[in-house]
């Protein structure tokens, strides 16, 4: 990674990753769909100094794909290094991004690193890999996922420090969209006061109003000489819902908001 | 004075479909735009529209709620009327004004709240412009001359020739909007736009001049038969002080409380899109809390025969009591604390105040209903979706195993023989999962539908006979459980919530006996009952969470009048269970009841149980 991704603080995250860092905690970053985080921690690893190793979790992620698997090659077997024990050596820092996703028995892999003995075993070519001192270990979810049928251990919860991540206030998510989309600051604005419009049929019959990244994809659109209407319809409307009594709601909000 | 009738509660059918879709949009719509939740009814009696402590009449026939003009015509009234909520603070004091005067100062209202809802929401200048089309040649009567002035106010590039209108606008602009000039300018706030907000007596003034104009012009105007121009703006009736002896005008118009009531949860109270603050609550609000006072007091413990604290004591040793929310479709929030479940504490000791004096015990019986519900498990639709899972050290496959694959190598290079699995593949498998099988146990239930031998609840037994047996339990060595459980309620203060089969009980005589001992009896309040079955599954932290609901859908309750309420509540329920992971899912016993079963349930969560003689085979 050469350039520092833009990153525009909402709050305290920065300085209390910071100190979870100094400390090697390992932290969990919690939060709805596309509300920042992937860009934080890549933000605070470039900021920090860090690699940055990052994997994204499925249901399908085994142990050996973290941690690593025996080969062949022309001299006999040899040991590849998964991600997780690459970050482990190099001192890395590790995110798991949306680890409710992954398999209970494979999370459990990780406790080992987020508590003080902070050693990875390696069962399959005996050792126990001692985390780098720079190593950190960051994961992610969401709560709104979770309550879908998966959710992750305490054993696993209790290990971590959280920082929980919303929707930034209407001036610095404006400040945001403006950023990423490269549109005017005020149509921005507009833009954000509509995401926020959307999320108040949260639980009445969105499951998450526009996340931020929603309204940047939209003022991309619009960057790229798309009609406002037309742009916001196809980067919100046609993604955030089925019903045709909301969708042409939220069409109405479009139209009285351009 | 009691509420509007709501024309659609008793009117089943397309057209009123039509009407429940479109009023959906619509309250999404007033949700969106002004974050205001005024109730919505549909009149086709109506003149004009009417906004009043009871919510938004719009005159609409609902044969027409389909119509796509009718739909854009009640999405500018809602509009329109949500801008009022928002921002019509002021209300007039009518005493010593003339009924021309009372019309102009709605008009200017009208104008002001829609020059300051443009501001915040530019687009819809363009949804209010196509009713303010007019021919500037048609002859000068005051009615045309209002339409002519709302026209100018609304849409600033509007030219008119007319002295009159002019006038109107330099002075509606010039006084009252100095140096806001300009509707696309920024978000308003109170501090940009101080005669607007601080100095409702400018439009008295500004409505004198211009009436006085009228005067001196000759034109006449009847106040019997002037109608608010254009069509989606309300009748302006709820801006006068009820106080105020004026003939003709509403006595129920909008009153602002001080708060709204605690009972309602949620954030009733939070900011409005003006900016106004917490100590001025919005207009919306005041309707909430108006139909909340007046449904809170028709619901008044003293009322309905006795208090809250009675009910508590009047439960016996062995029942738990436990309290749940319920939803208000009309004021779109959860009542805290609303219902109380009456939960038996046993299943035995549940049934045995409610078993049937007559007694079931026939073993022959118990072998009919246990041959049925054999013959129906393989209809019951499985609820544990089955998940794939990657096998390894296969035999054959999708893909090689590359750690096989690696020991294989070894193998043969030290010269042993080596394992042929070296294949991947991906099986599927069944996760842990608890099911509740809730079963409406209400008076409706004793009939038969149509095509059915079986009374409802017969059929309920079976199926959730055939449902326990298919989920199996864990004497049986597997890894799903399932619970029987049984409602019926009383009113709401009890909801009756019987557990018949445990989740580690295997299904046994005893079982069978309870099933067997059940009787239709009570009413459906299915809303109370889903949540507590849900918070039992939520109880077992098992990964996958399933709740059947055996039902003929026919909510109702002693207590309720609105036919509606309970419905709206019981799908306000089947969402929040689905938001916390539960899958809830419904046979419906009766086919003529499909449509408030997909109500409640939604098109992909139920399934209607087939005519007995597809299964007694």
């Amino acid at each position: 990674m050469t350039q520092e991704p833009w990153y525009q603080p909402i709050g305290d995250e920065c300085t209390l990753f910071e100190a979870a860092y100094a400390r090697r905690l390992p932290v969990l970053l919690k939060g709805p769909t596309g509300c920042g985080k992937t860009r934080f921690v890549e933000h605070m690893a470039r900021r920090l100094g860090r690699p940055l190793v990052t994997i994204a979790c499925h249901d399908d992620l085994s142990a050996s794909d973290l941690t690593g698997r025996w080969l062949l090659d022309a001299g006999g077997t040899r040991w590849l290094d998964g991600p997780l024990t690459t970050a482990v050596r190099t001192g890395a820092i590790c995110y798991l991004d949306e680890l409710v996703e992954a398999r209970s028995d494979t999370t459990v892999v990780i406790h080992p690193l987020a508590d003080s003995r902070r050693v990875l075993p390696l069962d399959k070519c005996n050792q126990l890999v001692h985390a780098h001192p720079d190593f950190a270990l960051v994961v992610s979810y969401n709560p709104g996922y979770a309550s879908h049928h998966k959710v992750l251990k305490p054993s696993t919860l209790q290990r971590f420090c959280g920082i929980e991540f919303g929707p930034p206030e209407a001036e610095i998510e404006a400040r945001i969209v403006a950023h990423e989309s490269g549109i005017d600051p005020a149509l921005a604005a507009r833009l954000v006061a509509l995401g926020a419009r959307t999320r108040r049929l949260q639980g009445q019959g969105l499951d998450e109003g526009a996340s931020t990244r929603m309204l940047v994809h939209a003022g991309v659109l619009m960057q790229q000489g798309v009609a406002a209407q037309a742009a916001c319809r196809m980067a919100l409307v046609t993604p955030l819902t089925d019903d045709p009594d909301l969708a042409q709601a939220l069409r109405a909000a479009v139209d009285a908001t351009f | 004075m009691n509420p509007m009738p709501d024309r659609t509660d008793s009117t089943p059918g397309p057209a009123a479909r039509d009407w429940c879709s479109l009023r959906a949009h619509l309250q999404a719509t007033a949700r969106l735009l002004w974050d205001v939740a005024p109730p919505l009814h549909a009149e086709d009696t109506a003149e004009s529209v009417r906004l009043s402590r009871h919510g938004v009449t719009l005159p609409l026939r609902l044969e027409a709620a389909a119509d796509p003009g009718e739909r854009k015509d009640c999405r500018a009234a809602i509009a329109h009327a949500g801008a009022h909520l928002v921002h019509s603070t002021q209300r007039f004091d009518p005493q010593g004004l003339k009924p021309i005067t009372m019309a102009l100062i709605g008009l200017l209202e009208d104008a002001r709240v829609e020059w300051l809802a443009c501001r915040e929401l530019p687009g819809l200048r363009r949804l209010w412009a196509p009713f303010h089309e007019i021919d500037l040649g048609e002859a000068a009567d005051f009615e045309s001359l209002m339409r002519r002035l709302s026209r100018a106010l609304l849409l600033p590039e509007a030219h008119d020739p007319h002295p009159w209108v002019a006038k109107g606008r330099r002075l509606f602009f010039g006084s009252t909007m100095q140096g806001c000039a300009d509707p696309a300018a920024s978000a308003p706030t109170a501090a940009d736009s101080p005669g607007l907000i601080g100095d409702p007596a400018s439009l008295r003034r500004v409505a004198s001049l211009l009436g006085n104009d009228i005067g001196q012009m000759r034109l006449s105007f009847n106040a019997k038969t002037y109608r608010v121009q254009p069509t989606y703006r309300d009748d302006n009736q709820w801006l006068w002080q009820p106080s105020g002896a004026v003939t003709g005008l509403d006595s129920t118009a909008l009153e602002l409380p001080a708060q709204a009531h605690d009972g309602v949860s949620g954030a009733a109270s939070s900011a409005s899109p003006g900016g106004k603050q917490a100590s001025d609550p919005p207009a919306s609000t005041a309707i909430e809390a108006h139909r909340l006072d007046r449904t809170i007091a028709q619901a008044d413990p003293q009322a309905d025969g006795g208090s809250w604290q009675s009910t508590e004591l009047q439960t016996p040793a062995d029942v738990t009591v436990h309290l749940y929310p319920e939803w208000d479709r009309l004021i779109c929030r959860s009542r805290a604390q609303w219902c109380s479940v009456l939960e038996s504490g046993g299943a035995a000791a549940g049934l045995a105040s409610h078993a049937s004096e007559d007694g079931c015990h026939d073993p022959r019986v118990a072998e009919v209903l246990r041959m049925r519900a054999r013959s129906l498990r393989a209809w019951v639709p499985q609820w544990a979706e089955p998940e794939t899972r990657r096998s390894v050290r296969q035999t054959d496959g999708d893909s090689l195993d590359i750690d096989a694959m690696v020991e294989c190598g070894v193998a043969l290079r030290v010269g042993q023989r080596p394992d042929e699995r070296v294949y991947q593949g991906r099986e599927r498998r069944r996760r842990d999962s608890v099911t509740v099988c809730l079963l409406d146990l209400s008076a409706s239930t004793a009939r038969s539908a149509a095509q059915h031998t079986d009374t409802g609840l017969d059929q309920a037994r079976i199926v959730a006979l055939a449902e326990a047996w298919s989920e199996g339990s864990p004497a049986r060595g597997d890894r799903s459980a399932c619970a029987v459980h049984g409602f019926w309620s009383d009113g709401r203060h009890r909801v009756h919530y019987q557990r018949i089969k445990e989740f580690d009980e295997p299904v046994d005589a005893q079982v069978l006996d309870r099933l067997l001992r059940l009787r239709s009896q009570g009413s459906t309040r299915l809303g109370a009952a889903l949540r507590h079955a849900s918070a039992l599954l939520l109880a077992r932290r098992t990964p996958r969470m399933n709740l059947l609901v055996i039902s003929d859908g026919e909510t109702h309750d002693i207590d309720v009048h609105d036919p509606r309420y309970l419905s709206e509540d019981a799908r306000q329920a089947v969402r929040e269970a689905r938001a916390q992971g539960v899958a809830v899912r419904c046979l419906a016993l009766d086919p003529a009841r499909e449509e408030d079963v997909r109500a409640i349930f939604g098109r992909d969560g139920y399934r209607l149980l087939p005519p007995s003689g597809l299964r007694s085979g």
